[in-house]
């Protein structure tokens, strides 16, 4: 049943590609403005890099959530797909995971412009930098794939979603942040491990209450 | 009816009471700690109502949990008055916080985890009302603020846990070094706890109360 | 079983109150003895919800939808017969369309294939006839005929009194948020239902 779930995203999105189009175009612009905005020495630039990266990828995935339950809105196929005998769990679940995917690839096609227009030099080992890339965003989707189920019906469900979704993404923020500073600087992953569990952590509780909870906000 | 009755008159009463005695020996009983002077009786004051605004949260998730399993109404209203109730208490956290904050560490605002964690909690809560205010269907509202009740006090420890190892040069949070802090403080600041824990449970049944009557009300109305 | 009654009366949310998407404001929804709001999925799967909106993913075409949907409700079964359902309804030649560009009538079409493909025992079906053409009207009507039988049900939104009166065994007729009429259908219903109608629509 996941998979089928799963597959139903990634069709839509193979389709419509409204999500990956929505989210490359607005991060590249993102980084045009950080570019003219902090106009920096590099080596002052690159203490800035990590939490920059991260409020980036923070703003797509508002708006990737948002594109991903408008289209169960849109001709309330959400409202067929929960009176169908499907655990609800399960719908969070591919939510997560699609969303997850989406936010990787899009900040792997952004990573080279951004590295390139904020004239970053970086050399840093691929196998880290996957692990932090896939668990700060792993870590953000968790918690927006059940923040946009909270406040896809809601009035002013655009303006809800950050509200709820900024302060309680703060620990992800800061272990993602702090996670990419010390990759980038090059200390040993000893150092900096502690973020990667933090990450960890919250990935793994909010994955759980997600599960249990999701059954309870999808219904009307 | 809530103020008609005895017992709450004899409650309240004693509760004024209680308060008076409070402030009394936090102004006159208590001793001063060198360096921080008037500005350290915060401390009486602060830390109660920290609990108070943290146990109050811890109540919102209780009793969000019991809504989803129970679907009962007086769930949610208990939900909603300690989420009302802990956000008033956080805000007085983050007014008394920095006036205790400046003496010690010479500026008001400092990424203390403690305070962080308040001050992010404070803000998931102007979200949870404004859900509420927003939500649509009163059932539906009821089971999603009960979800982000939850999901707000498991978040807790994590915020708590990231802010300590982000911040570590802020370590010098006085109650940790209150064994070093002269004598007579303990005892004071129990009974401040104390007080403030009863009324926060008084202020909670009375809140309660106007809820089910504002319920009431609507449904008449209809 | 048909619900009838004037615009806003609440037929549709009473549909989606029954199928555990709405919440009702008080009482319980139960489908073979399990309330229809429940973390169990086993009753479920004999209730087919067909609302007002189509249902459906706009970006997909009808044959994914359609696959999609009986996906959903048997995950384990393979070799369905979408295209002879698809030509069935009459919508083969654009199946591969994505559904944002058809009509109501051929979305209509579409939530008639859902029905045939799924075996469903409880069908709520909203409007089954709204912005159909003859020939539509014509599939779907057979359709209902080949479900009357004791193991099938089907609580249907309408507007024609005179179909209902035709077709359904039972009656309900909404207005002033009450259940105005509900009787079984029979020599004498004709007279009844008119009066209670003329008395909402005045």
């Amino acid at each position: 049943m996941f998979r089928i779930l799963l597959k139903k995203e990634f069709l839509v999105e193979l389709k419509s590609k409204e999500i990956s189009a929505s989210m490359l175009t607005f991060g590249i612009a993102v980084i045009l403005i950080f570019a003219f905005s902090f106009n920096v020495p590099p080596d002052i630039m690159s203490t800035f890099a990590p939490g920059l990266f991260w409020v980036m990828t923070l703003f797509i995935s508002t708006l990737g959530l948002h594109r991903m339950y408008a289209y169960e809105k849109e001709f309330d196929a959400f409202g067929f797909l929960i009176s169908a005998p499907v655990d609800r769990g399960l719908i969070f679940l591919a939510k997560w995971v699609s969303g997850t995917l989406y936010l990787v690839i899009t900040d792997l096609f952004i990573l080279p412009p951004f590295l390139l227009f904020l004239q970053l030099q970086v050399s840093v080992s691929i196998g880290l930098a996957a692990l932090v890339l896939i668990f700060g965003n792993l870590g953000l989707m968790v918690l927006g794939s059940l923040v946009s189920g909270l406040a896809m019906r809601a009035k002013m469900s655009e303006v809800l979603l950050p509200v709820l979704l900024f302060p309680l993404a703060s620990p992800v923020m800061i272990a993602a942040t702090k996670a990419s500073a010390g990759l980038l600087k090059g200390e040993p992953f000893q150092s900096w491990q502690v973020w990667v569990f933090i990450l960890g952590t919250f990935i793994i509780s909010f994955g759980l209450v997600g599960f249990l909870v999701f059954d309870h906000i999808t219904e009307e | 009816m809530f103020i008609q009755s005895r017992v709450n008159q004899i409650w309240f009463g004693l509760l004024v009471l209680a308060l008076a005695i409070d402030v009394n020996t936090i102004i006159n009983h208590t001793p001063m700690v060198p360096q921080q002077q008037w500005a350290q009786k915060i401390f009486y004051i602060h830390v109660p109502v920290a609990w108070t605004a943290f146990l109050s949260y811890f109540m919102v998730m209780v009793a969000g949990i019991a809504f989803l399993a129970t679907k009962k109404t007086a769930w949610d209203r208990l939900g909603r008055a300690a989420a009302e109730i802990g956000t008033m208490f956080m805000i007085l956290v983050l007014i008394t916080g920095p006036i205790w904050a400046r003496p010690i560490w010479g500026k008001p605002w400092v990424w203390e985890p403690r305070l962080t964690t308040s001050l992010i909690l404070f803000l998931i809560y102007i979200g949870y009302f404004m859900l509420r205010e927003f939500g649509g269907h009163p059932e539906r509202i009821a089971r999603y603020a009960a979800v982000l009740g939850i999901i707000a006090f498991i978040d807790v420890p994590i915020i708590f846990l990231s802010v300590k190892f982000w911040a570590p040069e802020v370590q010098s949070h006085p109650q940790v070094e209150m064994s070093q802090q002269p004598t007579g403080i303990l005892g004071p600041f129990f009974y401040s706890l104390i007080v403030f824990t009863i009324l926060y449970i008084f202020m909670m049944r009375f809140r309660i109360h106007t809820l089910k009557l504002q319920e009431e009300i609507e449904t008449h109305a209809v | 079983m048909g619900l009838l009654g004037k615009n806003g009366t609440g037929k549709s949310t009473l549909l989606r109150v029954v199928a555990g998407l709405s919440s009702a404001d008080g009482g319980e929804i139960l489908f073979k003895d399990i309330a229809v709001r429940s973390t169990q999925t086993g009753n479920r799967k004999d209730l087919l919800y067909l609302g007002h909106a189509p249902g459906m993913y706009p970006g997909l075409s009808a044959r994914e939808n359609l696959e999609f949907a009986v996906r959903i409700y048997y995950p384990e079964k393979t070799g369905f017969p979408l295209e002879s359902i698809l030509e069935e309804v009459g919508l083969l030649s654009q199946a591969d369309d994505p559904i944002k560009v058809y009509s109501q009538g051929m979305l209509q079409r579409l939530k008639l294939a859902v029905a045939k493909a799924i075996d469903w025992e409880l069908l709520l079906f909203d409007e089954p006839f709204s912005g159909l053409d003859i020939q539509g009207r014509k599939l779907t009507q057979s359709f209902f005929d080949q479900c009357m039988n004791p193991r099938r049900s089907l609580l249907l939104v309408v507007h024609e009194i005179d179909w209902a009166l035709e077709h359904c065994t039972r009656i309900i007729i909404l207005g002033r948020g009450l259940v105005l009429y509900d009787h079984q259908n029979g020599p004498g219903a004709r007279e009844n239902v008119s009066r209670v109608f003329s008395e909402i629509m005045s």
